[in-house]
């Protein structure tokens, strides 16, 4: 008797969500609607410029080294501005940025470091993509907020 | 008696460093920001495949300007018709990005060493009462794109050195790698050394000169 009540109120539910107007549709708008699944935020007032960008991207270079570097409270104390430039990792696509409202910028892209192979011919050893959070401050120097390297796929 | 004894003395503090100052405000070394810049500069004018074999007339600075704009920073400072119609108001339809002027003028002046020659703007660029509007459809006819334009790549800085006059000389090597469909990895697909020399003026490093010191692989 129980389990018929359930499967009844199953079904209804089922009628009700198949037949709310819109209600696929606001599912799909809202998983395209950024990286955060959210709504995209309004575009700040002050974009990034290229150099805030070239100096984001350096730091992940040097983060990705750098596994100490990578701890909140490493990261609260760095100063982009200040790392050196690691000579063969570099972080392409470049411009794969997105405003996340409150002055944080979400930073999306590929990390690679050039190696010479045991062939004796120039490769890509690494790479990895990553996922970094950054904050620009009230003096409008810059604060990495989160740096996240998942692992590749292919 | 306590102000006239401090007086001297910061008289005297402000003697002993005020020569410091002088020099280093004269010939400063490049911080990192800057060095990055600068790497990204020669590696976009490696991108374009642009040499300074000889002077640009002012057609050809007006263009290679913009191209270099284009490539180099398009989504950190293109202004388009879509998000700024005010700003395209009255302005024929087919022009439909926008750049600040001071930033065309700059690159002009900084990368390729010349003055924009408003009567003699390229084909397809329209200057306005604070930028340059772009026709987009009509520059990037003439622009030979090809698939290694994408390719991931870099501009590693082997030396940079600071002469004395305060000219900067960086050095390095262009790279560019293509994924290799048998192994799977990524292999050199191009690559080429690089010298360039650049001045201070006015707070910005001018390009004075740019040579692949070596013939290009890829």
């Amino acid at each position: 008797m129980q389990k018929n009540i359930r499967r009844l109120l199953l079904i209804f539910l089922l009628g009700v969500l198949s037949f709310t107007p819109n209600l696929p549709v606001k599912f799909c708008q809202e998983a395209l609607a950024g990286p955060m699944g959210m709504d995209e935020p309004s575009p700040p007032e002050h974009p990034l410029t290229l150099d805030e960008r070239l100096v984001l991207q350096n730091a992940v270079s040097v983060l990705w080294q750098d596994t100490a570097l990578q701890k909140p409270e490493a990261l609260q104390a760095l100063d982009p501005t200040a790392l050196d430039i690691p000579r063969d990792i570099f972080v392409d696509p470049p411009n794969d940025f997105f405003y996340n409202g409150d002055d944080i910028w979400i930073f999306e892209g590929m990390v690679r470091k050039m190696a010479v192979q045991s062939d004796g011919i120039e490769g890509i050893s690494k790479m990895q993509s990553f996922h970094m959070q950054a904050k620009r401050q009230a003096d409008g120097t810059f604060r990495i907020v989160s740096i996240h390297f998942p692992p590749l796929d292919r | 008696m306590t102000k006239k004894a401090i007086f001297p003395l910061v008289l005297a503090i402000l003697l002993a460093v005020a020569p410091v100052q002088t020099v280093s405000a004269a010939q400063p070394s490049p911080d990192t920001r800057e060095v990055l810049h600068l790497r990204q500069t020669l590696f976009t004018l490696w991108q374009m495949g642009f040499s300074f074999s000889r002077p640009l007339d002012a057609h050809e600075l007006c263009d290679v300007t913009l191209r270099f704009l284009i490539r180099n920073q398009f989504m950190h400072s293109a202004a388009f018709r879509e998000d700024q119609p005010a700003r395209f108001a009255n302005i024929p339809e087919n022009y439909n990005v926008f750049f600040d002027k001071a930033l065309v003028e700059q690159i002009a002046r900084y990368v390729f060493n010349g003055w924009i020659d408003q009567n003699a703007l390229c084909p397809g660029v329209f200057l306005g009462a604070s930028g340059y509007y772009v026709d987009m459809e009509r520059l990037h006819r003439d622009i030979s794109i090809n698939d290694d334009t994408f390719l991931p790549g870099y501009a590693a800085v082997e030396s940079l050195q600071q002469q004395d006059d305060g000219t900067l000389i960086i050095s390095g090597k262009f790279r560019r790698f293509k994924l290799n469909e048998d192994s799977g990895k990524e292999i050199l697909w191009g690559a080429a050394p690089f010298m360039a020399r650049f001045v201070r003026e006015d707070g910005q490093w001018r390009l004075v000169s740019f040579i692949i010191t070596e013939e290009a692989m890829g």
